[in-house]
């Protein structure tokens, strides 16, 4: 994507890109990155190119250039707004502080190594689409989930006798709840995956990820008021999707209330998600008799 | 009903067990960089490519675990949201006060006709709610539907309540009162409508103080919801509507808390203060925890069980209704 030269001035003027002198070249090539990634290849015309790059967080996009290129100020005002930024989203991903260290490697990424006589900045993959901060933020949080998974694969399976030993509920469990706690299972995943991916996105911000109907809310650009209702909204859609799922399976009124029962009663060691991911009954109770030998 | 909201509940235990995300989740091509994210988070990605972005986040749970990561992180910028609560609040009490007179205007000539023409607050129809779902009106937009649902309804039940309620005021609340009681003189009237108005910019102002303070500790019912402020402890009813303070008689500042059913709930404090409440909230039990430390988050799967995180990042959990806890997270959570 070109972008015209007086375009290119005006918007370096509105990022104030003489306050950290940066480098007309490199913010021209920043803006054409940006407009290149935004619009994957398609031709746009001139009108819409302009709206676009004129959206951009511009001076925080010659922020990121000057700090590119090296320059000292630019760099000083860098680490002295943002340094904070990133102290404070560290701490709220691990309020043990132990995130800190993957906020103090980002500066090493930032500033950037010389290769084949350029500097290679982390900074390149900013192209204003957000303010700076938010940035950084999303960085920190990519690294933090990655370490966590790299962390969770090389963790040691619990030994046997560290396990909590469950109790025997208090009273007689029905003795097909197994099997209809796993239609129940089929049930709900035949009618989530029937869902609007936006209505699934909200599910899983809320159960899987455990957010606030506020920040939910963020995530999926609505008011949390939305969010709250669109959550019960899919819950009944779901609840109706499953009742006549088992219907169809040819399943009378009083087993349908078995099965909503069994998922009422506590779960206890069957996997919710081992029956999801196979569906299979001798998978349940496989892991019915070895959770239940700890 | 009964039997809807059940299954309902069922359906809510269902998907909170079952949408856990696998922590072996690995990353693939179509996965969503910081950049994307960023972008995503702060409004700056056109519908198409927002569009596939939520589509493919719905069914990774890499991704998900990132916008999750992601969301805590943005929740903790108080920078931003301080400009942007300070923004709101720029033109929200001149905007209540406006409304407020306006309300007060329309309530007292045609107050009959008022009544009739808009639905009891609890009772919003399907449609409108779902036409609020579909395009979600700005802030303004939906405090001023706030305001209009608050005073609308019925005057004369809003004048009792203010009046129970009176001895509970804060006293902000009731200079406000006495400012509107200033601002809208009408003598020869209508103290119901005053009232009205009164008590429709306390509702915004505690709408606006939910925003910027307190932990809210949702139900599977959107309805019914607590929150935490402090030592205080409220219950609301109505989606957050409106805000009734749930005595606990603990000392400690409570820090967060776990709903499992509208009558199930548990809340979590400074020096191990434990709470559990069988009974939406009327009754409050003090559960033993092995350590006068503090806490930080609860997790709760029933009545029996819940999860709690110390300050320093440890987890203990219980599934005996606090009789004994075990230093481990619980099992198929």
């Amino acid at each position: 994507v070109l972008i015209d030269a007086r375009l290119v001035d005006r918007c370096y003027r509105q990022a104030k890109g003489d306050q950290w002198r940066t480098p007309k070249e490199r913010f021209a090539r920043a803006l054409e990155a940006s407009a290149e990634r935004a619009f994957a290849g398609r031709v746009e015309d001139a009108r819409e190119i302009e709206r676009y790059v004129t959206s951009l967080h511009l001076e925080d996009l010659a922020l990121a250039c000057a700090c590119a290129a090296g320059d000292d100020a630019a760099w000083e005002h860098f680490v002295l707004t943002k340094r904070p930024v990133l102290y404070r989203a560290a701490d709220a991903l691990d309020s043990t502080g132990s995130a800190r260290d993957l906020a103090d490697s980002l500066y090493a990424d930032l500033f950037g190594l010389r290769t084949e006589g350029e500097r290679q900045s982390l900074f390149r993959y900013y192209h204003g689409r957000s303010s700076l901060a938010t940035w950084l933020r999303a960085v920190l949080a990519q690294r933090y989930v990655d370490r966590l998974r790299t962390d969770r694969r090389a963790e040691p399976l619990p030994e046997e006798d560290s396990a909590i030993v469950l109790r025997a509920p208090s009273r007689p469990m029905e003795p097909n709840r197994d099997r209809y706690l796993e239609l129940m299972c089929a049930a709900m995943k035949r009618a989530t995956a029937a869902l609007p991916a936006r209505d699934r996105l909200r599910l899983a911000c809320y159960y899987a990820q455990e957010l606030t109907l506020a920040q939910t809310g963020k995530v999926l650009g609505e008011h949390e008021g939305t969010v709250s209702r669109g959550l019960a909204r899919t819950r009944a859609a779901v609840r109706k999707a499953v009742e006549h799922d088992l219907a169809e399976a040819g399943l009378k009124e009083a087993e349908i209330v078995q099965c909503f029962e069994s998922v009422s009663e506590d779960a206890g060691p069957l996997s919710v998600r081992d029956l999801l991911d196979t569906g299979g009954t001798e998978s349940v109770r496989k892991e019915t008799v070895t959770d239940r030998s700890k | 009903v009964d039997r809807s909201r059940e299954r309902d509940e069922s359906i809510d235990r269902l998907l909170r067990q079952s949408l856990k995300t696998p922590p072996h989740a690995s990353a693939t091509d179509a996965c969503l960089d910081a950049e994307m994210l960023a972008a995503m988070m702060d409004g700056g990605l056109p519908e198409p490519a927002l569009a596939a972005a939520q589509s493919h986040i719905a069914d990774c749970p890499r991704c998900q675990s990132l916008v999750g990561a992601m969301a805590r992180v943005e929740s903790s910028a108080p920078v931003e949201a301080k400009h942007r609560a300070l923004g709101w609040l720029t033109w929200a009490v001149p905007l209540t006060a406006a409304a407020a007179v306006v309300a007060v205007w329309v309530a007292l000539p045609h107050r009959n006709q008022t009544v009739q023409s808009v639905p009891a607050a609890p009772a919003v129809s399907d449609a409108s709610a779902e036409r609020r779902e579909q395009e979600p009106p700005p802030a303004a937009e939906n405090r001023v539907d706030q305001l209009s649902r608050t005073i609308a309804p019925d005057v004369q039940e809003r004048k009792k309540e203010v009046a129970s309620k009176a001895d509970g005021l804060q006293k902000r609340e009731a200079n406000t009162e006495s400012a509107l009681a200033d601002t809208v003189s009408t003598p020869a009237e209508p103290r119901a409508a005053r009232s009205a108005a009164v008590d429709a910019f306390r509702s915004n102002t505690q709408l606006a103080a939910a925003d910027a303070a307190g932990v809210e500790i949702p139900s599977p019912d959107p309805m019914i919801r607590w929150r935490i402020r402090g030592r205080i402890v409220e219950r609301s009813t109505d989606g957050g509507a409106r805000w009734d303070i749930q005595p606990t008689g603990i000392q400690a500042e409570l820090t967060a808390g776990s709903a499992v059913s509208p009558l199930v709930v548990w809340i979590v404090g400074r020096t191990g203060v434990v709470l559990l409440s069988t009974d939406g909230g009327s009754s409050w039990r003090r559960i033993q925890f092995p350590e006068m430390t503090d806490l930080s988050s609860a997790r709760a799967r029933d009545a029996q069980s819940v999860a709690v995180t110390t300050a320093d990042g440890r987890i203990f959990s219980t599934t005996d209704a606090g009789a004994t806890w075990a230093p481990r997270p619980l099992q198929d959570f």
